[in-house]
């Protein structure tokens, strides 16, 4: 019958066709930076790195903020949201299941270490003619120093906890949770893959960096901020004498400008994000100013009276302030990731750390540099060896009052978070294993 | 003697009219010879004879109360007619779908069959298909979401059938899949509804599109409720299809039908507000403020003043249809406008339709049907809302002693009582929310007969169509609105452009093989389909317009948002459906294989069984006529939603305007496939006492597997969520359908429908931690998907923890009804009719928010008295606000009467019919639920999380008086 083989053959057609799938037609998925990365894709991809590492600093809930209360270099008073008084401050512990207060500093970072792996893993996948060799290895090298710093801000938070590290693994796998140590090493290790890879890297990025990289923006200027990180990575392993090589070949300069340096940037553009530390939620703590030194004639500290303002006071809780913040005071303002200011501080730290009579000399210098450069204070004569961590650890505090932490993790690493004055409440010292990581290793 | 003197002798033709299920004679009935005035009665034997001879072919036109009308041709050689008439009340003989192509009789039927046909859909008009149908389907829950006229209802058919994936029944226009998608308009982006703590997009107001049909082209729906039923629609069909058959031409001369009617929408009930006796309780409620405003004795109505909107709504309907020996042809047009009871709302729609059938040979048929059609919604601004706009959000927090109305000039004063001054009078008076839909459906079909024997023959069936709407949403929000003025951005002009095809194509083959002998009959089918539907989104929010402009192209911030979708399908079956046994046994089996693009892996085959019998025992005892058992089991799936096989990189953040890729947290699942339906449904019909009675029960049991659900991933990997399939639901229920006919006599013919159904929904199987989905947080109240607890239960604070600290949490409700009920009822004497539709839910709890707006703003009506308590319970309990959705409606109610056909000839000699009608939707509501309409959903149509009242859009009841004519 004609019609009945019209039919098994249009039977055996629709069958055998393979279904023309129309695929992801909303976003490109994961499977063209796995299978078929092309040179435009990864080039969107490595300026997402910047997107992804900026997403979880700027918000009230992000680094910066959090990282500052539990220093206490800030306080968030929030009416409707009271959780930033009672499980930061009032807990004792703080609690691994709330996945807006620090679980997102666990999720959000890994979830850009995800995006570096991708692309290095998508690298060798493209062809040379699209994307030349230097383009590859200067490619490489940024995604290593922007996973290297995802890493470090994980490792900051989790300290003592530790932290998985050979994440790059297929759906299902976990990688095993590593010490505080061998996170630093590889972080360490990143940072210095990159060096060669940047070295390889020709003179430009074959796309777009952000405007917090004016000036850091080509593979040989870029590598100036990766020795920035390094450095500050060697002092907080406590490998001073590296720290100081590396700090040789950053763009640590005394006499140039304190800001010069490296900067997530935002704003209110349409697709951007803007920076969240402007809210007027964010109080500043009250020790900012009581622990402030009088300039020799006459007034507080300039990195106080710069950075911080008084304002209607608010108290929450039992927790009361009447400072704010001067610092972030729009939506678009940078908020740094390293700068010169930091480096030369490193540099004193670095010294104090070797403890030799030079060495000490050469800290005094630096400590005493900032001081009158950037506190407007008069130069301190007595600094000693018993004296110069405390005073190196005072100066590190005003300079990089409410940048990212550094109070909390300067203090934790000597020990001394102890001295933090803030009666009634807890100082924790890290963040717990996040609950949805602990169920899914079950 | 044969030969053409024999053939025109006059005779006298006489004869006998029996039941057709009895097999009863049926005495009183009229006999008619066509085109002459003669006629007789039977006496109680059944047996007429016509009162004079009568020469040539004659059509005997017999009809009696409670039985279809039967036409016979009686051959100018035969004097002799045995004429069996059908009960009106059973339809024993219409054909009910089993497959693609194929049916078998209703008698036959291994499933429960619901069917409703055009008289029950259209008794009161409805402004869409999904409204019309509420109450008349046993086992299906049809409920609105809100007021808003223009749709939004939800029909869910046999409890929760998924927690993730599609949650929309299937529907079959005329064999083709048409569109059933819900287009967001976007109204969040102004209402701010996703800014709180529940993101969901469908808070917008939504509505499925197959709201646009015109319920008067409308012959029959059809409901495969179950997997049993439905399983020969595959992967789509897990929430039950839906089978809709257009009218078709009648055979005989054109007729000719018009119908007019005009009616009016009311509002049905008040929330009302605190009426403060004393300034010092106004301003301890509302603050200083109150001062300017409060005077004794002096109050305002706000829901009367938003509510005031009272014009006439009017629907026209013209159609024309006939059949000649070849060719069928139904054309219609209609046009509807309604006005909703808040200003700048409403509801039109326009349709055309025009279906055509022809033989082109004896053994070639085709037929084509179009329908073009333009409606335009006006819904309001409604639901939940974090920026004071919609209505109800504002109006709870508004004293009733503040003159909101606006001035002799036309200007609304502000509200100083809301933060940003709205006014939710110049909010319904300015804001603009147009939703306006083209749509143009067309399908064809065809079947060539390849050959035919006496006993069986072979017929090659194939069919095509297109279903194409762009539905536009043109919502403005001029800057002079309050509400605007206070944003960073004042001014909102919103434009959402949705676009869907689908496409069918399908090639069936259709074998029928009845031979004299009934030892066995078969009919038996199998065909490819190819389905496809491409869904489109784009919507440009423009904001901080310039000069109050509505052009996009006037803001200075502009957002645009764009998503889009396609999935290909292919499927193959084969069907057969048997009879034997004497005609006593029908076994019904097919097997339905799909593969679909939406499905992980494209080229694999999906395989969905069916298997059912039923087996008839005939004059079983004296008063049951017919006794039929059946049971049948099937399998449906539910495919995975258009993306959720994708990781997908995100690709709308940039940094400094430089493009950015990255991930962002959902890892799609590559292995993604469709969620399968088990069911096995089994039941009796019985048809009793002389086909006055009916009965038909069902029980089920539907288990889902393979749910698609979401589960948390280690976040070290980069990745926070996945999609998997896993879990198993199960839902179990019983359908009871009594069909009566009380009286049926020629004075009075009453024919009642009495439906019971209950389910209920069971989470057996969870492979993740139990989880909270809809809702908007424990303390008020939300959804958990938990095992061992029904699907829709409400979990809530409930009390303090052993050590004082808050709150246990635990269920406090079930969105599921306890059972459901409908009476219908068509009482017919001396041409008034009089019908009317009762429809019964016991059980099932909301969540009223918009009680607790009142209450946090200390102006409800009862705020001293209940108020106060609940505010208080509230510390601890969410019960506070849950209340029962008990409720008992007259939806429809009908009274006409229609002229007999001798008088309406004598006015107008070809008007056959014309019937006057009063009737009502919605007129009386009984309900202890304290909001506007137990009824509602503010996330529109959800599978787990309705029954939630944000701030809705007010319900309505409706008047309407309609003039019917029939010419011919």
């Amino acid at each position: 019958m004609a019609p009945r083989t019209l039919s098994a053959m249009l039977a055996g057609a629709l069958l055998v066709a393979a279904c023309d799938d129309p695929g992801d037609l909303n976003n490109p998925s994961l499977d063209v930076l796995q299978s078929n990365p092309t040179a435009a894709v990864v080039a969107s991809a490595s300026t997402g790195l910047l997107v992804g590492t900026r997403r979880y600093i700027s918000p009230r809930n992000g680094y910066v903020s959090l990282l500052g209360v539990l220093g206490r270099e800030s306080y968030d008073l929030d009416n409707g949201d009271p959780r930033f008084v009672t499980e930061l401050l009032q807990a004792p512990n703080l609690d691994p299941g709330t996945p807006a207060i620090g679980g997102n500093l666990w999720t959000q970072p890994y979830a850009n270490i995800r995006n570096a792996n991708l692309i290095l893993d998508a690298l060798p996948k493209i062809p040379v003619a699209t994307f030349s060799d230097a383009n590859k290895e200067a490619t490489r090298g940024f995604a290593k120093t922007i996973q290297a710093l995802d890493f470090l801000q994980v490792i900051n938070t989790r300290d003592t906890n530790g932290a998985p590290i050979d994440v790059d693994l297929p759906p299902g796998q976990f990688a095993p949770f590593v010490s505080k140590d061998q996170v630093f090493t590889r972080i360490a290790d990143l940072l210095d893959a990159a060096v060669i890879n940047l070295g390889n890297g020709g003179s430009t990025f074959p796309f777009p960096l952000s405007r917090g990289f004016t000036g850091f923006d080509t593979p040989p200027t870029f590598l100036k901020f990766n020795r920035a990180l390094k450095a500050r990575v060697e002092v907080y392993r406590g490998n001073f004498a590296p720290a100081l090589t590396a700090l040789q070949a950053s763009f640590l300069d005394p006499n140039g400008d304190l800001k010069l340096g490296v900067y997530h940037s935002f704003s209110n553009g349409s697709g951007d994000l803007s920076n969240g530390l402007d809210d007027p939620l964010i109080y500043a703590h009250p020790s900012i100013q009581t622990d402030a030194e009088q300039k020799p004639g006459g007034g507080l500290d300039d990195r106080y009276t710069t950075k911080v303002t008084t304002v209607t006071p608010k108290t929450l809780q039992g927790v009361t302030s009447d400072k704010g913040f001067l610092i972030y005071n729009t939506s678009d303002t940078p908020v740094t990731i390293i700068r010169n200011e930091e480096l030369i501080l490193l540099r004193a730290e670095a010294n104090i750390g070797l403890n030799t009579g030079p060495s000490i000399a050469d800290a005094i210098l630096d400590i005493n540099l900032i001081r009158q450069r950037s506190g407007g204070l008069a130069p301190r004569g007595d600094l000693n060896p018993a004296n110069i961590l405390d005073e190196l650890l005072k100066q590190k505090r005003y300079s990089l009052l409410f940048e990212g932490g550094h109070r909390w993790i300067d203090l934790r690493r000597y020990g001394k978070l102890s001295t933090v004055q803030d009666p009634g409440t807890f100082v924790h010292s890290a963040f717990p294993i996040p609950q949805p990581e602990q169920d899914a290793r079950k | 003697m044969a030969g053409g003197a024999a053939a025109q002798e006059e005779r006298v033709v006489r004869g006998t009219v029996i039941d057709s299920v009895t097999k009863q004679p049926i005495s009183g009935a009229m006999v008619t010879a066509e085109g002459t005035n003669l006629s007789a009665v039977t006496g109680s034997d059944g047996r007429f004879s016509l009162p004079a001879p009568v020469r040539g072919d004659v059509v005997l036109r017999v009809e009696s109360p409670g039985y279809s009308r039967a036409d016979l041709r009686l051959s100018a050689v035969s004097q002799d007619a045995r004429i069996a008439l059908n009960p009106a009340s059973l339809t024993t003989e219409e054909i009910v779908v089993t497959g693609r192509v194929s049916g078998v009789k209703r008698s036959q039927s291994p499933i429960a069959v619901s069917r409703v046909k055009s008289e029950d859909l259209a008794a009161v008009t409805s402004q869409t298909v999904d409204e019309a149908l509420s109450g008349k389907v046993v086992g299906a829950n049809i409920q609105r979401n809100d007021g808003a006229p223009g749709g939004g209802v939800q029909i869910r058919l046999r409890g929760v059938s998924t927690i993730n994936a599609e949650s929309s029944p299937l529907y079959v226009l005329d064999g083709q899949i048409v569109s059933n998608v819900e287009i967001p308009s976007g109204l969040s982006f102004i209402t701010k509804s996703t800014q709180g703590s529940n993101p969901s997009p469908k808070q917008d107001s939504v509505v499925n599109r197959i709201a646009d049909l015109n319920p008067a082209d409308i012959e029959s729906v059809e409901v495969l409720k179950g997997a049993a039923a439905a399983a020969i629609y595959g992967a789509k069909a897990s929430n039950g299809v839906i089978l809709i058959t257009t009218k078709r031409g009648q055979p005989g001369p054109p007729r000719f039908d018009i119908t007019q009617r005009v009616g009016f929408y009311f509002p049905d009930k008040e929330l009302g507000a605190r009426t403060f006796t004393s300034l010092a309780d106004a301003q301890a409620a509302f603050g200083p403020t109150a001062a300017q405003f409060w005077r004794q004795g002096v109050t305002f109505n706000h829901d009367s003043e938003l509510a005031s909107q009272r014009s006439p709504s009017t629907e026209t309907i013209l159609s024309t249809s006939g059949a000649s020996e070849a060719t069928q042809y139904y054309v219609s047009g209609a046009q509807r406008t309604d006005e909703g009871i808040i200003p700048n709302t409403g509801y039109e729609k326009q349709s055309l339709r025009v279906n055509v059938g022809r033989d082109i040979t004896g053994d070639w048929h085709a037929n084509l049907n179009t329908n073009l059609i333009h409606s335009k919604a006006r819904r309001g601004v409604v639901n939940n809302d974090n920026a004071n706009a919609s209505y109800y959000a504002v109006i709870p927090f508004t004293p009733n002693f503040i003159d909101l109305k606006a001035a002799q000039n036309g200007v609304f004063p502000a509200n100083p009582f809301i933060s940003n001054l709205s006014n939710p009078l110049q909010t319904a008076a300015l804001a603009q929310t147009d939703e306006g839909v083209w749509r143009f459906i067309a399908s064809a079909d065809t079947s060539y007969r390849l050959f035919k024997t006496d006993d069986q023959d072979l017929s090659l069936l194939a069919n095509g169509g297109v279903d194409r709407f762009q539905q536009e949403d043109e919502f403005f929000f001029p800057s002079s609105l309050f509400f605007e003025q206070t944003s960073p951005q004042p001014g909102a002009s919103l434009f959402t452009d949705g676009t869907n095809l689908v496409l069918n194509g399908g090639i069936n083959l259709l074998h029928n093989y009845a031979p004299d002998s009934t030892v066995f009959s078969a009919t038996s089918s199998a065909g490819f389909q190819y389905e496809s539907r491409k869904l489109d989104i784009a919507r440009v929010l423009s904001t901080n317009l310039t000069g109050g402009q509505q052009s996009l192209a006037a803001g200075t911030n502009v957002q645009t948002f764009q998503q889009r979708e396609k999935v290909i399908d292919r499927g193959m079956y084969l069907q057969s459906d048997i009879l034997t046994l004497d005609r006593h046994l029908s076994v019904s089996g097919g097997l339905r294989g799909e593969l679909s693009t939406a499905n992980g892996h494209t080229d694999r085959i999906y395989v969905y069984p069916k298997i059912g019998a039923a087996y008839r025992f005939f004059d079983l005892a004296p008063r049951i006529d017919l006794f039929k058992i059946r049971a049948a089991y099937g399998e449906t799936g539910n495919q995975p939603l258009y993306g959720m096989k994708f990781t997908e990189l995100a690709t709308n953040s940039n940094i400094n305007g430089n493009p950015a890729l990255g991930v962002v947290g959902i890892k799609g699942n590559a292995d993604i496939k469709p969620e399968r339906q088990h069911e096995i449904e089994a039941g009796f019909d019985a048809t009793l006492l002389g086909g006055r009675a009916n009965l038909e029960l069902t029980v089920y049991q539907r288990q889902l597997t393979d749910l698609i659900l979401l589960r948390g991933l280690a976040p070290s990997t980069g990745f926070t969520n996945e999609f998997f399939n896993g879990g198993v639901l199960r839902n179990r229920g019983i359908e009871i359908a009594l069909d009566t006919t009380p009286f049926a006599s020629s004075l009075l013919n009453w024919q009642s429908r009495v439906t019971f159904a209950k389910n209920v929904s069971k989470i057996t199987s969870l492979p993740v931690p139990a989880f909270v989905t809809g809702g908007f947080g424990t303390s008020l109240g939300a959804f958990r998907i938990e095992q061992g607890a029904s699907a829709t239960q409400f979990v809530g604070n409930d009390g303090l923890n052993p050590d004082g600290s808050c709150c246990v949490v635990r269920q406090i409700g079930d969105a599921e009804p306890t059972f459901r009920m409908s009476f219908i009822n068509r009482l017919s004497s001396f041409g008034f009719t009089l019908y009317f539709l009762v429809d019964w839910q016991k059980g099932s709890d909301v969540l009223n928010l918009t009680r607790f707006f009142y209450d946090l703003a200390s102006n409800s009506p009862d705020f001293t008295t209940g108020g106060v308590a609940r505010l208080n319970t509230f510390k601890t309990s969410a019960r506070a606000y849950l209340e029962s959705a008990t409720f008992v409606k007259l939806r429809e109610v009908t009274l006409s009467y229609e002229l007999p056909t001798s008088l309406s000839t004598r006015v107008w000699s070809a008007m056959r019919k014309i019937r006057f009608s009063v009737s009502g939707r919605n007129l009386l509501k009984f309900t202890p639920y304290s909001g506007f309409d137990p009824e509602v959903s503010n996330f529109g149509n959800q599978p787990i999380f309705r029954n939630i009242e944000v701030a809705p859009y007010p319900s309505s009841r409706s008047f309407w008086t309609s003039i019917d004519a029939s010419f011919q």
